[in-house]
């Protein structure tokens, strides 16, 4: 009993040893082919945004691929990734930088750091043309980033927090959410003429503009959000050709949508997925998903190589993500564990 | 802050010694009759060096722990995690037991400290000068006349300082400069004094620090250093008591106090990697008056009290990208309460009862909150028996609450029972044994039903039960010469229904507070003091305790069943070494937290490190004809340098230094 303080202390310092250490599977990946890049948001201010790579179809994977391959970490809150020509594009929003990455091995290219007289931009999404890649910031502006220089050429004024935007007719649409002065949210797209890089007119879409995307028909859908509440989240259409916005009256809601060929896109809800036909401007099919696997439906990418769905289920979000993969008649083909808050799949 | 106040400060630290008056000892009379005693001579360790307390921590150990604030103190208590985000004045909490902070009861001078607005107090705003003990607890001592409501936490942080206690004919007082790393300077001074049957004491600190420290941080697999700027600081307290000892037998008193402080601060936020601009701020005044009177007699003691207190909290974020381009919360906390409380000992019997009435307000510009109120009463009653070597205490307690706002209003009834029963197995070593039951609640904090969409004006209280096995041991107990060793363990076991969390209810970003968790706590503490004295002028002492915790989610179909919540350390260590010869003493204190998560899902992406930190301090303490005592003394924070965070992304200070000049009047 003599030196029981003495013993207590070194037998528990001892047995705290016994905690798991982070355990990853590191496979020799040098090309990027036969897998997908997974983004995962992670959580605000937990740094902990992180790229997952996964060979497919075997499921293997680097769980922090960027780490892997910077010996640094992504950041904080990694929004929207895209890949243009030989690169990838990746927007962190909280760290408020643009990380720039081969689209060959995935090896950094450059960290851009996206500040304005030292203040955090908070880039958001990204869309890409014309040799071009711009960047929404929720400051405010449009970043127009040169591919080739990689550096920022010219900042557009757009409305208040930026999110979504998309490219067509030459021209970008940005959705200007305002979600920063909730519940008193913006309404307004901003349609941006690429050849002159100015903002020529707003267009007014419904509360809360979020998501862009554009389809080869010259036409342009916007998610209205509403406010999570009694407005409800619905899809509006814009005619690229007349900036007038031509559809406000869809009576489904719509939580998110995702490019699937040139007839169809696929939209998402909280009680499925579903396919929206361009042609005839309204849910073709349902997919007959069970959505009982499904705990968070937070995102969908469509895979042409292998016609599949791939649904990103952020599991309440504070729990390490899972894509679930079903065939296009909504057969569950396998799943993937990867990060918290999975948002985005490039596939190679 | 004015200056005029500040150099107040300063020119009255140095002014107060020469109001210097006789010498007397002095003696707490605030649960007893008042007693006089003559002056006499005794030796400085014996006046300085409690028995063996084991309960929580005294004068001498909190003048050479010197900590930055009372989390400090807090953390050294077995079964407690703090949550610390780091810098002076930063936000710190914590959690006893598994249980949420919220169900901690702080108490001050015997008057409760509470926030309605956030449902727990920031420790870290609360300062260590001039306090005198901090003990804890699951309940209050039965014959404690503490405020009705603190009965009804699950835990209690009680904290004394020298205002509590009255002090008879004669006059003392003590000064304090301090300088330290991050650009910290601080001057701090009390006095207090007996006029015929009048007691006077009054204090008052300034602070300030640029704050800004150094840190590592571990990006990925490469290791960054940076700077954690906007962590500027700059406080003042102050406070003062009037008592006035009545009756004809000197058993009444009739006491006022007072205590402010007011706080400016940048807010350095978490550590974003690649992104170190951090430009919030935060402004708080707190106001409070308290009022009591107690009377004491052989069987029958109690105290009627006023509380009232208003605390004003200002957000400022100047590079917000809403269409204002800031932010600016405002925030007016208001809360009213008063109570009695009586002891009676009867034959063969000991009773307690009282009541207490508690109105909380909050007026804010952020319209949402809907100004709301609540109205709380308390009742309780109880009773203590003892018979041959059995102890027995029971305590039934109601709350009934009314809540509104401006959407409507809420109320509900809930009930508190406590049972302890205590076995001495041996009188002599002083062995006993006891076994306590709780049921306790803690309602939604004004933040968590009314922020805007984070809040949810639904929730239900967070019910808490718990069960704690005691043992006690005094091992070795010689003459004063000699082996003191005192042992203490506890093991617990607690569970938590409607447990408050925030969860993402509607996408990522709209997190809404939900009664969904359900969480089981069970631990064990182990707890040793030990003091060899070897002649008046050299002591040593080895004071270590340990926590072994498991806090566990168990709410239905959860993907966390099972897992240890987040921020939840297994083992927590603390190992303190002190030795004293004359008037020099050493202390090294060493804190240890195991392996915990971010999150509650316990994957290895979630894993924070364990850390190990010691602190050194250093002192000298001269007196000078028993009537003068000058001191210095150097704290030595996280000797080890080691970069460690209570909190993912809020990175702690590496090691640095506090130096404290001393000054005082017997």
């Amino acid at each position: 009993m003599k030196y029981f303080s003495l013993v207590l202390f070194a037998l528990l310092i001892l047995s705290s040893c016994k905690e798991d250490e982070p355990q990853t599977y590191v496979p020799d990946v040098n090309q990027l082919e036969n897998g997908m890049v997974v983004l995962n948001e992670g959580l605000f201010q937990h740094n902990n945004s992180t790229i997952t790579w996964v060979a497919l179809p075997s499921g293997t994977k680097d769980p922090t691929f960027f780490e892997t391959k910077t010996a640094r970490s992504l950041g904080d809150t990694g929004n929207d990734m895209i890949r243009y020509g030989g690169k990838i594009y990746i927007v962190v929003n909280v760290s408020s930088t643009l990380e720039v990455m081969s689209a060959v091995d995935f090896s950094p290219i450059k960290q851009i750091e996206m500040l304005e007289n030292g203040q955090p931009k908070q880039p958001r999404s990204l869309a890409v043309a014309n040799g071009k890649v711009y960047v929404t910031c929720y400051d405010g502006f449009v970043d127009v980033l040169d591919t080739i220089s990689l550096t920022v050429d010219q900042r557009i004024a757009v409305g208040s927090n930026p999110e979504g935007l998309a490219v067509s007719n030459n021209k970008l649409y940005v959705a200007n959410s305002g979600g920063l002065n909730f519940p008193n949210v913006d309404s307004t797209v901003s349609v941006i003429d690429l050849a002159t890089h100015t903002e020529l007119q707003k267009i007014t879409v419904g509360n809360n503009p979020g998501s862009v995307l554009a389809n080869n028909a010259g036409e342009v859908f916007v998610i209205s959000r509403g406010d999570y509440g009694t407005i409800p989240s619905r899809l509006r259409k814009i005619d690229a050709s007349t900036d007038q916005l031509v559809n406000a009256s869809y009576s489904f809601d719509i939580n998110g949508m995702s490019p699937m060929s040139s007839t169809d896109m696929v939209i998402f809800d909280d009680g499925g997925v579903h396919l929206f036909n361009f042609q005839s401007d309204a849910i073709a099919a349902t997919i007959p998903i069970n959505m009982g696997m499904i705990q968070t439906l937070y995102d969908i990418e469509y895979n042409p190589s292998d016609d599949n769905f791939y649904v990103m289920d952020a599991m309440g979000y504070t729990n390490e993500g899972i894509i679930r993969r079903f065939d296009n008649a909504g057969n569950f083909v396998s799943s993937y564990q990867v990060g918290l808050n999975p948002t985005k799949i490039l596939f190679f | 802050m004015k200056h005029w106040i500040k150099n107040s400060l300063i020119v009255g630290s140095l002014l107060l010694p020469a109001f210097s008056f006789g010498q007397e000892i002095e003696m707490d009379t605030s649960i007893m009759h008042v007693k006089h005693i003559d002056a006499v001579h005794i030796p400085l360790c014996l006046i300085v060096m409690p028995p063996v307390p084991l309960d929580g921590l005294y004068k001498e150990d909190i003048e050479t722990i010197n900590p930055d604030d009372v989390a400090g103190l807090v953390s050294k208590i077995p079964g407690t995690t703090i949550r610390s985000y780091g810098g002076l004045g930063g936000l710190k909490t914590v959690s006893m037991r598994g249980l949420g902070g919220q169900h901690t009861a702080v108490i001050v001078d015997g008057f409760e400290v509470t926030n309605a607005q956030a449902g727990q107090m920031n420790l870290g705003q609360l300062q260590a000068e001039g306090l005198e003990s901090v003990t804890s607890g699951l309940i209050l001592p039965f014959d404690a006349l503490q405020p009705i409501s603190s009965n009804f936490a699950g835990n209690n942080l009680q904290f004394r300082t020298f205002l509590g206690r009255s002090n008879n004919q004669r006059f003392r007082m003590k000064s304090s400069v301090r300088y330290g790393s991050f650009m910290r300077r601080e001057v701090y001074s009390q006095g207090e004094k007996s006029v015929g049957r009048w007691n006077f004491g009054a204090f008052g600190k300034y602070r300030d620090a640029n704050g800004v420290y150094p840190y590592h941080f571990l990006n990925g697999s490469t290791e960054t250093a940076g700077l954690r700027g906007n962590n500027d600081y700059q406080d003042m307290h102050f406070g003062a008591k009037v008592e006035r000892i009545l009756g004809d037998k000197r058993n009444k008193r009739l006491r006022l106090m007072y205590r402010s402080s007011l706080i400016d601060q940048g807010l350095p936020g978490a550590v974003i990697l690649y992104n170190e601009s951090a430009d919030e701020r935060m402004s708080t005044q707190d106001h409070r008056i308290m009022l009591d009177f107690k009377q004491f007699k052989y069987n029958s003691n109690f105290r009627t009290y006023v509380n009232a207190g208003v605390n004003d909290m200002e957000y400022w974020d100047p590079t917000y990208l809403n269409a204002l381009g800031y932010v600016r919360d405002q925030f007016r906390n208001f809360q009213l309460d008063g109570g009695y409380v009586h002891f009676r000992e009867l034959e063969k019997i000991k009773l307690k009862w009282g009541a207490e009435q508690k109105v909380e307000t909050l007026r804010s510009n952020r319209t949402a909150f809907g100004q709301p109120l609540r109205a709380s009463t308390f009742a309780l009653f109880g009773a203590q028996k003892e018979w041959n070597r059995f102890y027995f205490e029971g305590i039934a307690g109601g709350q009934f609450v009314h809540d509104q706002n401006a959407e409507g209003n809420n109320e509900h009834f809930q009930f508190t029972p406590n049972a302890l029963v205590r076995y001495t197995i041996a009188k002599a070593k002083r062995i006993t044994t006891e076994l306590l039951y709780k049921r306790n609640f803690r309602l939604p904090s004004f933040n968590e039903l009314y922020f805007g969409e984070v809040g949810n004006r639904n929730l239900k209280p967070e019910i808490a039960h718990q069960l704690n096995l005691g043992f006690d041991w005094r091992i070795k107990k010689e003459s004063y010469y000699g082996w003191h060793w005192v042992l203490h363990s506890q093991g617990y076991y607690n569970r938590v229904h409607n447990k408050i969390v925030a969860i993402p209810t509607k996408n990522l970003f709209v997190w809404s507070m939900q009664n969904v968790a359900e969480a089981a706590v069970y631990g064990a503490i182990g707890e040793s003091r030990v003091i060899r004295r070897f002649s008046d002028k050299l002591r040593i002492e080895l004071l270590a305790n340990y926590t072994w915790q498991r806090v566990i989610d168990i709410t239905p179909d959860a993907i966390t069943y099972g897992h240890q919540v987040a921020y939840a350390p297994e083992h927590t260590i603390n190992a303190d070494f002190m030795a004293a010869y004359k008037g020099t003493s050493l202390r090294v204190s060493n804190n240890f937290v195991s392996g915990r998560y971010a999150l509650n899902q316990n994957v290895p992406a979630n894993y924070l490190d364990p850390f190990w930190t010691m602190d050194l301090a250093l002192g000298y303490k001269y007196t000078i004809n028993d009537k003068h005592k000058i001191g210095v003394q150097l704290n030595v924070r996280n000797l080890t340098d080691v970069s460690y965070a209570f909190i993912r992304s809020y990175v702690m200070p590496g090691r640095h230094y506090l130096l404290t000049l001393n000054y005082e009047i017997l």
